[in-house]
């Protein structure tokens, strides 16, 4: 055994130098940042009460509109995704995978593109996909995948309010002649549009 | 203080993104869990009552969406006494040779995935031992016995590795 001349921090030193956290990705603190700067501080919505109190008081009706526009929020970019099916954006993303590993190449494309994961819901795992693309809807990001049998679904990058957290018992929307159900999910909100006359299980 | 999801963000991300990714090995699985995990903080902060917690509050939620991932396998973090039983506690001020210690981490992956995790809470997020005790549910004195025996598993995977821990001043 020898000695050092210069002195040398204990182990326990040596270890928190040696596990010193790096960095994390950019892109997952952007995408972490811009869902944070969606939501209220834990005293915007006391203020928002006093707020509302005083516009009953007031004798407006403001408060009642404001709240039932906060609760369609889900619906109202369920039928956004509806009209974007319609719409047909060109696919930024095509699978090269045939089978269910097209789900996890998806996903990890968006990583990269979309700034977020959007994994599959639990309910299309293994689900085979043809591609996608990114979609902005109000300020909401979205990534949609168009899958094999013809239907496509949109992944939030958060929660939708006025969306069941019960993907067995989803939100349904028609718009358009066509279908969706929305459902929030694992901090995610799902839409999932079938085109008109889809006949598989939905 | 008025915490915020975004100072939430600032603070701890790298902090957990790095506990993840020793965690899981893998990085887009630690992405997407560390995701859920912070836009679940954001849905909760108001539960969170002292500001000072919030590592050990997120920890605890990352680590309830890594069992979730993991539920269907047995191998979560199972302590087995046995395997700790015989093995030395360091001693105290013990250090290795500081050009050896980029082998570390691949002695620490050598590890049970119980040792493993207790030395990161210790020593990746610096959390006080009442803190790591709370989210491993153990009372103080089994926290830092088991990070004592750890250190010493962590001792034995070195020297498998090749690397030789040396008491006292090197």
């Amino acid at each position: 055994m020898t000695r050092n001349t210069a002195p040398t921090p204990g182990f326990d030193q040596q270890l928190r130098d040696a596990l010193r956290p790096g960095a994390a990705p950019d892109d997952l603190r952007r995408s972490l940042l811009r869902a944070a700067g969606k939501r209220r501080s834990r005293w915007t919505w006391p203020a928002l009460g006093i707020a509302a109190l005083l516009m009953v008081l007031l004798g407006g009706g403001t408060w009642g509109w404001m709240v039932h526009g906060r609760g369609q929020e889900g619906p109202r970019l369920g039928r956004a995704a509806i009209q974007m099916f319609r719409e047909a954006p060109r696919m930024a993303f095509t699978a090269e995978a045939s089978g269910p590993d097209s789900g996890e190449q998806g996903r990890r494309w968006s990583a990269q593109a979309a700034g977020f994961s959007a994994a599959l819901p639990k309910c299309l795992a293994g689900q085979a996909m043809k591609g996608g693309c990114v979609c902005d809807m109000e300020a909401c990001r979205a990534v949609c995948y168009y899958l094999q049998d013809g239907r496509a679904i949109y992944v939030f990058d958060r929660t939708l309010r006025g969306l069941p957290f019960d993907s067995d018992q989803p939100r349904r929307i028609a718009a358009e002649g066509h279908r969706a159900q929305a459902w929030n999910e694992n901090g995610r909100a799902y839409v999932l549009v079938e085109p008109p006359g889809w006949g598989g299980q939905g | 203080m008025d915490l915020t999801s975004e100072s939430l963000v600032e603070a701890h991300l790298d902090a957990v993104y790095a506990y993840a990714r020793a965690k899981l090995r893998q990085e887009d699985l630690a992405r997407e869990l560390v995701q859920r995990t912070f836009l679940k903080a954001f849905e909760k902060l108001s539960q969170l009552r002292d500001a000072l917690a919030a590592r050990g509050w997120l920890l605890s939620i990352l680590r309830h969406e890594i069992a979730m991932e993991f539920r269907a396998s047995a191998r979560f973090e199972v302590w087995d006494d046995e395997a700790f039983e015989n093995l030395p506690g360091p001693e105290v001020d013990e250090t290795v040779d500081p050009s050896l210690l980029a082998a570390l981490p691949a002695a620490l992956d050598r590890l049970p995935e119980a040792a493993r995790s207790i030395l990161l809470l210790r020593y990746q997020q610096e959390l006080p031992y009442d803190q790591i005790g709370s989210l491993l549910d153990l009372p103080l004195g089994t926290v830092q016995s088991r990070i004592h025996r750890a250190k010493a598993a962590l001792k034995a995977a070195m020297a498998e590795e090749g690397i030789s821990v040396k008491g006292g001043v090197v």
